[in-house]
């Protein structure tokens, strides 16, 4: 599912509306609705799981303090995503370029991914084709987390999230042909990177 | 042929579907007669291919609870002034509950020595008197002197001494009177001055501090106010980096400033040396000569760790107060990024790089001096070091990006890091536009 449709699965302006009038179960409607894709951009920026949760939280905290002067012409997943963003480049620069990449599924409270061994015991493709998906990922994951600031970013929502290059300008306050290079750029380190991976792949 | 950086960005952008159709169609074309451009695009589509596979997260569970949490914590479900109010009538309350158990306490204690006497004992000097050493044992107004020295009280002294603690009961009946006038102003239209001054000043001062490890920030804020700032450009002095420079800012100290008021005395500043005037994404860098009305005005001492973000210096300037209808779009943390390090070694010639990234904001054009040593004299502000003035806005939103050098802004630490002085100006957006102009005079 696109983000936009996905977006547009909940019900944002009442959604918006509801939060505004300080219901309180909206507040959790609110951050159920977008946490999932939140955090996966805060994972994939910060390279920390438990940074990313942090971000997260911290996300929705301050997106939810100011709602009542959201702008409710813009959509609400750029909203979210710009206070995301920031955050998650903020914790990646304070922890420095010793980010952590997420081998194990399971470095912080998050207890749904399961650690290696769990996915190992769990239904699905056998231990082989398992554990190659997993360094897979992980390489995948590391590279990432490698490239520079901006072109990770623009990555990140473009082909981790599926944001279009119009979305991307709008969250990053950038032109689109802004987003255009950087995003090449950060697609040609990624092919140098992941270029030992693809070719045992390919072959 | 080896294809062009210009050809693989457009193969990154063909992938994406984002080419207007006739680039696509050009593409196209090329691709069908150029096998090493084919090969480009297997290869960077497999790579593309290799980064959407990866698989989609779950965020832990807990989280919404915990936003709810703290947002209960804070009390952000409820109105933000009626929380205000919340707290100041609670306060009241408590003061006039307090009133109320003192009358209770010194009617007691008095009543006690009155009752005391009253059984035909002597009390000598008033020193025997339990109440007399005490503090705020205030001998009650109107009772004659040779009365307290001591003796055997008669009935009509006995009735005298009550009648004058019964004005001592209705004084501070007074002022719970006064309180709750006090009160009804506060949250009347009318608000007084002095009653919004403090309630912004309680709120500038409780955002004002920020530490974490490494990294550690004082922020002054206060409340907009009416008066002129002019930031005036002397000539760039290239033979002494720091001759001649001083920015002062000769305002009223920050209580008083929170009064807004447009009778207070203009402030000045004086920026020199290195300026920068940056309009939009053009970097338009010359000195210049600028009188803007002053949104907000931010100081900030920044200690150089790792790296520091000038969000949290914003956060402390614009945290919690309230902001007018033109910033209600602006962004919940701040518009401005700014970090200072000084890790590595490119950076330990040049000192720490301050870099300015804007963020969207329709909020204000921004003044943004760093400097080193902060002379302080109220909220005079001495800013050696290098200014950049940033016009924000819709030029402002496409983010130009400033980095300027540090080296001479830095004020060493005897115990520690050094520190950079960071000043905020931020002016309104419906100011005229910062123009760069001749420097001929500096200041008004």
């Amino acid at each position: 599912m696109n983000p936009a449709s996905r977006a547009e699965s909940v019900d944002e302006a009442s959604l918006v509306a509801r939060c505004r009038e300080g219901d309180r179960a909206a507040f959790g409607d609110f951050v159920r609705a977008f946490q999932d894709r939140v955090f996966g951009v805060c994972l994939r920026i910060s390279g920390d799981r438990n940074d990313a949760a942090d971000a997260t939280q911290e996300t929705f905290v301050r997106a939810l303090e100011s709602i009542a002067r959201f702008d409710e012409r813009a959509a609400v997943f750029t909203w979210l995503y710009r206070i995301a963003v920031n955050l998650a480049i903020d914790q990646r620069r304070r922890r420095g370029r010793g980010g952590v990449v997420p081998l194990d599924g399971r470095r912080g409270r998050d207890n749904s991914a399961g650690s290696l061994g769990d996915r190992l015991a769990a239904d699905g493709p056998g231990p082989d084709e398992r554990l190659h998906a997993t360094e897979r990922e992980a390489a995948v994951a590391k590279a990432i987390v490698e490239l520079d600031e901006e072109q990770r970013v623009v990555v990140v929502l473009r082909d981790i999230d599926g944001l279009d290059y119009a979305q991307i300008a709008e969250v990053l306050q950038l032109p689109v042909g802004t987003v255009k290079s950087r995003l090449f750029r950060g697609r040609m380190m990624l092919k140098e990177k992941l270029r030992a991976m693809v070719e045992a792949e390919r072959a | 042929m080896t294809p062009t950086s210009e050809q693989l960005e457009q193969l990154s952008a063909y992938l994406d579907n984002e080419l207007p159709p006739p680039e696509r169609a050009m593409v196209e074309s090329r691709l069908s007669v150029d096998a090493m451009l084919r090969g480009e695009l297997e290869s960077l589509r497999r790579t593309v291919t290799s980064v959407r596979g990866m698989p989609r997260v779950t965020a832990p569970a807990s989280i919404a609870d915990e936003v709810t949490e703290r947002l209960a914590r804070r009390e952000l479900l409820g109105d933000g002034n009626a929380r205000r109010a919340g707290e100041v009538v609670r306060f009241a309350t408590f003061l006039r509950r307090f009133a109320v158990a003192a009358v209770l306490v010194l009617a007691a204690g008095v009543g006690w020595r009155f009752w005391y006497s009253g059984r035909g004992e002597t009390v000598i000097g008033g020193s025997a008197s339990p109440m007399a050493g005490a503090p705020g044992a205030a001998q009650p107004a109107g009772l004659p002197e040779s009365s307290v020295g001591g003796g055997v009280r008669s009935a009509p002294k006995r009735e005298q001494l009550a009648k004058s603690l019964d004005r001592d009961a209705a004084a501070p009946a007074d002022g719970n009177d006064l309180s709750a006038r006090e009160e009804k102003l506060a949250f009347g239209n009318q608000l007084p001055p002095g009653g919004a001054a403090f309630d912004t000043r309680a709120k500038a001062m409780g955002a004002t501090s920020a530490t974490k490890p490494g990294f550690s920030v004082r922020a002054d804020a206060m409340l907009p106010s009416s008066v002129d700032v002019a930031a005036a450009t002397p000539p760039v002095q290239t033979d002494s980096p720091t001759a001649g420079v001083q920015a002062t800012l000769p305002a009223p100290p920050l209580a008083t400033a929170a009064l807004a008021s447009t009778s207070r005395p203009s402030r000045t500043a004086e920026f020199g040396v290195e300026s920068t005037v940056v309009d939009g994404t053009e970097g338009l860098r010359e000195p210049g000569i600028t009188r803007q009305p002053v949104e907000r005005v931010g100081s900030a001492v920044v200690r150089c760790g790792d790296t520091a973000s000038v969000n949290d210096v914003c956060q402390g300037l614009f945290a919690d107060l309230e902001r007018p209808e033109h910033l209600a779009n602006a962004m919940p943390q701040c518009a401005l990024t700014l970090s200072a390090s000084q890790s590595g070694a490119a950076e330990a010639a040049t000192g720490p790089r301050i870099q300015i990234r804007g963020r969207r904001s329709a909020v204000a054009r921004y003044l943004i001096a760093v400097g080193g040593p902060l002379a302080t004299t109220e909220l005079g502000l001495a800013v050696p070091g290098s200014v950049v003035v940033v016009n924000g806005l819709s030029e402002f939103k496409h983010g130009p990006e400033i980095s300027i050098s540090a080296r001479d802004a830095i004020e060493p630490q005897p115990d520690g890091d050094p520190t950079i002085q960071v000043v905020v100006v931020v002016v309104p957006p419906n100011a005229a536009t910062i123009s760069p102009t001749p420097s001929t005079s500096h200041a008004p």
